[in-house]
């Protein structure tokens, strides 16, 4: 199940909407804040793990949005452009701030992920968790925007500013690091 | 599914990771937007970092020897600005200022001493709740500090719209608080030290802030009120 599929409204209502924000019209610039911001604050939590975080990127994404409207050319849907900003905030935000340095430890610097026994783990939940944190950054962005956020490889590659079949490729070996980590639950869990 | 993709049951487990809340909190973060907006549009160049919430007191100290519940401050101020407003709709003339006969520019001179006392007040009880912040380092905001912080931010923007906003100075100083009420709104109980730190960096960085509330409002004077 895919969630908040992004493009939902048409690109002249994009450019209807954005040239009534850039008139000034708050009225306008409401409606724009309220179209996307589930998505923006879903993002940024999915992100930040943290919901004062998820806020502050939500904010910053919008400040920026308001300030660089007069740039957004329609290439892009404007919800997948507002997410290119959010994503590089919240991005950011966290490398700035360094609150998910455990999540710098490389799965396979973590052999303890993939070969503990299964009587240690009393959650495979906590372990599907650990894994996801362990992914390299690159890796769990795309892995949580596709397969839990619904985006598509084109969306994330806007967003992320690479190729889609970068994303692609990411996305494959996430999956193959989730599988590995959690191999001792084959027959399971992994298919 | 393809050979590439994982079991449904990991993805559906993978949902629960890092999981938002249903319901994103709009308003808040609109005020912010609209705020930080503000507040750039003033300064260009002026970041204003939102900080991180805390947990808060469980009462509101009062100033001097009284200990007044928040909501009493909320009155008050809507008290004072309701009448400073009052007046002010019931001296509107339809003629211009030098066409006011005496009375009239008398009830204008009470308008404006109103709305005077009024702001004074309001920053009297702003100056309160911000002393109350940094005096108590090791305590937490709650629904409380963030209700009394609510309470004032929603004056503060109703004289910002009002004549009292008309002085540059005042309103600066309007403008100024409603931004760092704005940021005391969206504390929560579960703040972290580093969310605290943050926010109490951003009251330093509106330096004198507290000065500039010290200065306007006068000695005693919201003993007075």
């Amino acid at each position: 199940m895919r969630q908040g599929r992004p493009g939902i409204r048409g690109t002249v209502d994009d450019h209807q909407l954005t040239a009534r924000v850039l008139a000034g019209d708050p009225r306008a610039e409401r409606e724009f804040y309220d179209r996307h911001v589930d998505r923006v604050y879903r993002l940024a939590y999915r992100l930040a793990g943290d919901d004062t975080q998820a806020q502050d990127f939500t904010q910053e994404t919008f400040v920026r949005a308001f300030d660089r409207l007069v740039q957004f050319r329609g290439e892009a849907s404007l919800s997948t452009w507002i997410c290119s900003i959010a994503v590089s905030v919240s991005l950011n935000g966290i490398k700035s701030a360094k609150t998910r340095r455990d999540r710098d430890v490389n799965i396979d610097d973590a052999p303890g992920l993939a070969h503990r026994g299964r009587e240690a783990e009393p959650d495979l939940k906590d372990r599907l968790k650990a894994a996801i944190d362990a992914l390299p950054n690159g890796y769990r962005t795309v892995f949580l925007m596709h397969d839990v956020e619904g985006y598509t490889h084109e969306e994330i590659g806007v967003a992320l500013e690479i190729q889609s079949g970068t994303s692609k490729a990411q996305l494959f070996r996430a999956r193959a690091k989730l599988r590995e980590a959690l191999s001792d639950f084959a027959g399971e869990w992994v298919s | 599914m393809t050979d590439d993709e994982l079991d449904p049951r990991i993805i559906e487990a993978a949902r629960e990771y890092h999981r938002p809340s249903d319901i994103a909190p709009r308003e808040a973060m609109w005020d912010a937007i609209q705020a930080r907006r503000r507040a750039a549009e003033r300064e260009p160049g002026l970041r204003v970092v939102t900080p991180t919430p805390a947990s808060a007191p469980t009462t509101m100290p009062g100033r001097g020897r009284h200990h007044w519940p928040m909501w009493s401050y909320a009155a008050a101020a809507t008290v004072i600005l309701s009448t400073g407003i009052a007046i002010g709709i019931g001296v509107r003339a339809p003629g211009s200022a030098r066409e006011l006969p005496p009375a009239v520019a008398t009830q204008n001179v009470d308008n404006r001493l109103a709305y005077q006392v009024a702001t004074t007040e309001h920053f009297g009880q702003v100056e309160t709740l911000l002393t109350w912040y940094n005096a108590t380092p090791g305590q937490r905001a709650d629904a409380q500090l963030s209700a009394w912080a609510r309470d004032l931010l929603a004056s503060t923007r109703l004289f910002m719209d009002s004549p009292a906003g008309q002085d540059p100075q005042r309103q600066q100083l309007l403008q100024d608080l409603e931004l760092v009420l704005v940021q005391l709104v969206q504390l929560s109980p579960d703040v972290s030290p580093e969310d605290r730190t943050a926010l109490d960096n951003m009251l330093r960085q509106t330096t004198l802030l507290l000065t500039r509330l010290r200065t306007t409002v006068p000695a005693g004077m919201a003993a007075a009120h």
